[in-house]
């Protein structure tokens, strides 16, 4: 292993952010879903186009990907398994020997898919849950969907496949924290939660309403000890993330961005081949890194405490080098938590 | 003997070294030049005798030594279940 790497993961991740490597790949393979969640990042009126990509053209695009290092890829939607395809892809990106993640709602599986899902090679299935019946039905607004659910992780757990629950954690949910996290390790799965409620990709900043109190997220800082300053060397490592370096994610539409949440177009796998696109759209790496565009964050006295997001700033904004409002909030609540503890 | 990649494992090279992950285990392994050489005649299936041709045409050292490590190589391979026996 070479020195200055903290693990080999480390490597990998550095190696492919350096060379510029989309180790990363997420598919949204679908904008069609069968739930219809409140938080949702992807606008009602997209969710019912029907122009997603054929099974061709993601397949060619997997190939793509594979011949610049890609390593690991993730299937979501909308909801994946809606896809008629769904298991021939995932099998052929099982054959290119990608990590293969399928992120679902989970309420389409069943004895049935569960077969298909293994004899395919899946590596790992994350499902969301939001709360217990009650509440994870008002969230996804669905009924009789629970149950359903909760029998497809056993399943799934059953058959050895790595599970994770995963869930946003919003001022309407919260209170389920504990449930989700007893509820995961009652079945024997690993639960992870955000608190991050990104606008949709129209610029629809209600989801952003929904985060969690104040108070509450005061509480959360300091139980999983969130309020430590992460205050890196560099100024573009602190302030960016690895979008459009070793991210890459291609729309349901075909559309090329640097990260699902990140919708700045690079371009179209429907109009040119995804290699062109990728190695064209360096420039917007170059422009990112552009450290004196970001004047308001460099007078911004939270700067230390914030985690920015690109594409939540480039949905509210409009331009690569605005305010993340949300990340703002989480840093002032940081910075009150943190100068609190001093005290 | 041949021995070939066990399947479901995912593998790409970057900057001339092979990152594999073995999920059924969580583990991350990583290949040197020589081995990554090596991984790529085991795509396909190879013997040791192959393999040895192969790096020999290389990396012109000892074949005695060569064939040794190569085995010790294989063995590790084995041990780690990422290669599996075949024909």
């Amino acid at each position: 292993m070479n020195e200055g790497f903290k693990n080999l993961s480390d490597e990998l991740f550095w190696q492919s952010y350096n060379n510029r490597v989309p180790l990363y790949s997420l598919l949204e393979v679908t904008s069609r879903c069968n739930f219809d969640c409140i938080h949702c990042y992807i606008p009602q009126e997209v969710r019912r186009k029907n122009d997603e990509l054929s099974t061709k053209e993601i397949m060619s695009c997997l190939e793509e990907i594979k011949t610049l290092g890609g390593l690991y890829t993730v299937f979501t939607g909308g909801e994946p398994l809606l896809r008629e395809d769904i298991f021939t892809l995932l099998e052929f990106a099982k054959k290119l020997n990608f990590v293969v993640i399928l992120f679902t709602n989970g309420s389409l599986i069943n004895k049935e898919t569960v077969s298909k899902i293994i004899s395919c090679g899946v590596d790992k299935v994350e499902i969301s849950l939001y709360g217990n019946k009650h509440f994870h039905e008002k969230f996804v607004r669905r009924k009789d969907v629970f149950s359903q659910i909760v029998s497809g992780i056993k399943m799934l757990k059953h058959n050895n496949i790595d599970v994770c629950i995963k869930s946003v954690l919003t001022k309407y949910n919260w209170n389920q924290k504990k449930f989700l996290e007893n509820f995961a390790y009652s079945l024997g799965v690993r639960y992870k939660f955000d608190i991050i409620c990104t606008p949709r990709n129209n610029g629809d900043i209600i989801p952003t309403t929904f985060i969690v109190e104040e108070k509450k997220l005061v509480k959360l800082l300091k139980q999983y000890n969130l309020t430590q300053v992460d205050i890196k060397k560099d100024f573009t490592t602190h302030i960016l993330c690895s979008a459009g370096r070793n991210i890459v994610a291609v729309s349901s539409r075909g559309e090329v961005y640097p990260c699902i949440q990140f919708p700045y177009f690079l371009g179209s796998i429907k109009k040119e081949k995804f290699v062109k696109i990728w190695r064209r759209s360096f420039s917007i790496v170059e422009k990112l890194e552009e450290t004196k565009q970001y004047q308001q964050c460099l007078n911004c006295d939270i700067l230390q405490y914030c985690r920015r997001c690109p594409g939540i700033s480039f949905i509210q904004t409009r331009t690569l080098y605005g305010c993340d409002t949300v990340a703002k909030l989480l840093a002032c609540v940081t910075r009150k938590t943190v100068e609190k503890t001093a005290v | 003997m041949k021995y070939k990649i066990k399947p479901n494992l995912a593998f790409r090279k970057i900057s001339d070294e092979y990152y594999i992950v073995d999920s059924r285990n969580s583990m991350l392994h990583k290949l040197n030049s020589v081995g990554s050489l090596i991984w790529e005649v085991l795509k396909k299936g190879a013997t040791v005798k192959e393999i040895v041709e192969l790096v020999y045409k290389e990396y012109e050292v000892e074949i005695e030594t060569l064939t040794k490590d190569v085995e010790e190589f294989i063995t590790e391979l084995k041990n780690k279940s990422l290669i599996e026996e075949y024909e």
